[in-house]
């Protein structure tokens, strides 16, 4: 198998090749070390690599040879850099951070390790998870693989960049308010945020734990649907991670004829034309792999922003407040702007929008949801900005930038519910964008059978070679 | 801290009481940004103000946890 083959392949037919001994765990970490380190000089995707531990890792696993394999037995991943590793410091993308290494594994972490999964690299993020674009100005900027003045959109910028370029078949992110799915969309991938509570935070880093998800990016729904099935569940560690998970890669091959898709016409017309066109396009195909259009009306979707902004914005001023207090000066000027707007949310209403939140869950459970398995709804309103359009600080402009990028993924991640992006096809400039397909409670079965379904009409997207100057690697 | 029925203008008043009521947290901001976080928050505030009315009495803040554990089990 070539460098570019294994950079193909999902984890599912990485785990299956080195399980009938077609590759060695050691090959393929070795493989996804050099990829990474050479594709960074491109993408700054990557924020540190584990070698050492990562073919230590791997020997273990080709030593084992011949016992009950695991499902992602030697199969090399990297993650953001926001979840606890034994003995290591994340980053947080920030330059204030803990200061002392994890004594224990984030459970997303121990749950893959567990499956045999081998995580060599930490990856590239928005400072403190705190932005939709993925600026970073401690880390560097990461680059778009399509294109490396275009944004990879965050905050899983370096996730999203990385599995796009071939560095790992699926990486783990956090979602917010759309911190999956944004970058998902502007890399061409697949993201998933789950129902709230499906999979456990513990040891992952917080921004506003009302809001916050874990979840997996992918080119490939096999891998996502895969990732979950290992994530997903109860956790002592996470009181609020109480729900069992399901039989996920079972969903991908569910019939999706006749599964309904809610869209709102009026709201679909009122984006980007060309994105329009786009999502237009993606809806035919996921007719052709049988699911029916249903007209519905969507929620009021700038009103549940507003809420939605409350909870977040005095979330994460209560996580940070301290390092506010002490350190201001060492966040960047936009992650200092918007901690400073948190602070100034009184607490009744900051407890006003959490109690108003079954009910707006509830009106769009018998509304749109009622009427349709999946409300379709844009992720970007606009094709990919570039990073000099979007490089916008902390000032005045920044309010009005933030709230355009996200006001179709910050009222979802309000209501709760799980969203399953995915790519459309590429515009004139040769960049992706896609669109969300927002479920009801524990419905991310549904949504994988739909973009499973979708996905074989399209096709899964393949690595893209990011180049410069006609350069590459 | 003052807060807006809806209205996202905030006032030089808004910001000298946003200023204050940060100093008492421990926070020093500059006049200038006071006023943008007076501005940023004044149209939060109104949405917030705006739910009061229609809330049920009974609504509370864990409402939300208990409608998804209501949806773990169904088919």
């Amino acid at each position: 198998l070539t460098s570019a083959e294994l950079a193909a392949m999902s984890a599912g037919s990485l785990a299956l090749a080195i399980s009938r001994g077609e590759l060695s765990a050691g090959e393929a970490v070795r493989a996804a070390i050099a990829r990474a380190e050479a594709a960074n000089p491109y993408l700054n995707a990557v924020v540190s690599i584990d070698a050492e531990d990562a073919l230590a890792a791997a020997k273990a696993i080709d030593g084992r040879r011949g016992g009950a394999s695991r499902p992602l037995a030697g199969v090399p991943l990297a993650h953001k850099d926001m979840f606890d590793r034994v003995g290591k410091i994340a980053s947080w993308g920030a330059g204030i951070r803990n200061d002392r290494p994890a004594r224990r594994n984030a459970t997303v972490i121990d749950r893959l390790h567990r499956a045999g999964a081998v995580g060599f690299a930490a990856l590239h993020m928005a400072e403190f998870a705190y932005g939709m674009t993925g600026h970073n100005y401690h880390l560097g900027h990461c680059r778009n693989p399509h294109n490396p003045d275009h944004i990879t959109g965050g905050s899983s910028s370096g996730p999203a960049a990385a599995v796009a370029a071939g560095l790992t078949p699926f990486s783990l992110g956090s979602d917010t308010g759309g911190s999956l799915r944004m970058p998902a969309v502007c890399c061409g991938i697949v993201g998933l945020r789950p129902t709230w509570g499906l999979v456990s935070r513990a040891g992952a880093m917080p921004l506003a734990s009302s809001l916050d998800t874990i979840g997996p990016l992918a080119r490939d729904v096999a891998d996502i649907a895969l990732a979950l099935s290992l994530l997903a569940g109860a956790d002592p560690a996470d009181a609020t991670a109480a729900a069992p998970a399901a039989d996920y890669p079972a969903a991908l091959t569910m019939p999706v004829k006749g599964m309904r898709i809610g869209t709102d016409r009026a709201l679909l017309s009122a984006i980007d034309p060309y994105v329009g066109g786009l999502i237009d396009a993606a809806l035919s195909a996921l007719k052709e792999a049988g699911a029916t259009e249903v007209a519905v009306a969507a929620p009021e979707l700038s009103r549940i922003d507003r809420l939605g902004r409350i909870v977040l914005l005095a979330e994460a001023s209560a996580v940070h407040a301290a390092w506010m207090r002490r350190r201001p000066g060492d966040y960047s000027a936009q992650v200092r702007a918007r901690l400073e707007d948190g602070l100034a949310i009184s607490a009744v209403d900051y407890i006003q929008a959490l109690r108003a939140r079954a009910g707006e869950s509830e009106a769009v459970l018998a509304g749109p949801l009622a009427a349709a398995d999946a409300l379709l709804l844009p992720v970007l309103d606009r094709p990919v900005p570039t990073i000099a359009e979007t490089d916008v600080g902390g000032g005045t402009a920044m309010a009005a930038m933030l709230g355009s990028l996200a006001r179709f993924t910050r009222p979802v991640s309000y209501l709760g519910l799980p969203a399953l992006a995915l790519p459309t096809g590429k515009d004139g400039r040769g960049l992706p964008n896609g669109f969300q397909l927002v479920g009801r409670p524990y419905g991310e079965p549904a949504l994988l059978a739909l973009g499973a379904a979708y996905q074989r009409v399209v096709g899964v997207p393949k690595p893209v070679m990011p180049s410069v100057s006609g350069g590459g690697f | 801290v003052t807060k807006h029925e809806g209205s996202a203008v905030a006032s030089s008043a808004d910001a000298r009481e946003i200023t204050d009521a940060l100093a008492r947290q421990g926070y020093c901001l500059p006049s200038e940004r006071a006023r943008a976080v007076a501005e940023a928050t004044a149209d939060l505030a109104g949405a917030a103000r705006g739910l009061e009315d229609g809330l049920p009495f009974t609504a509370d803040l864990f409402g939300f946890a208990t409608l998804l554990a209501a949806w773990r089990n169904r088919p």
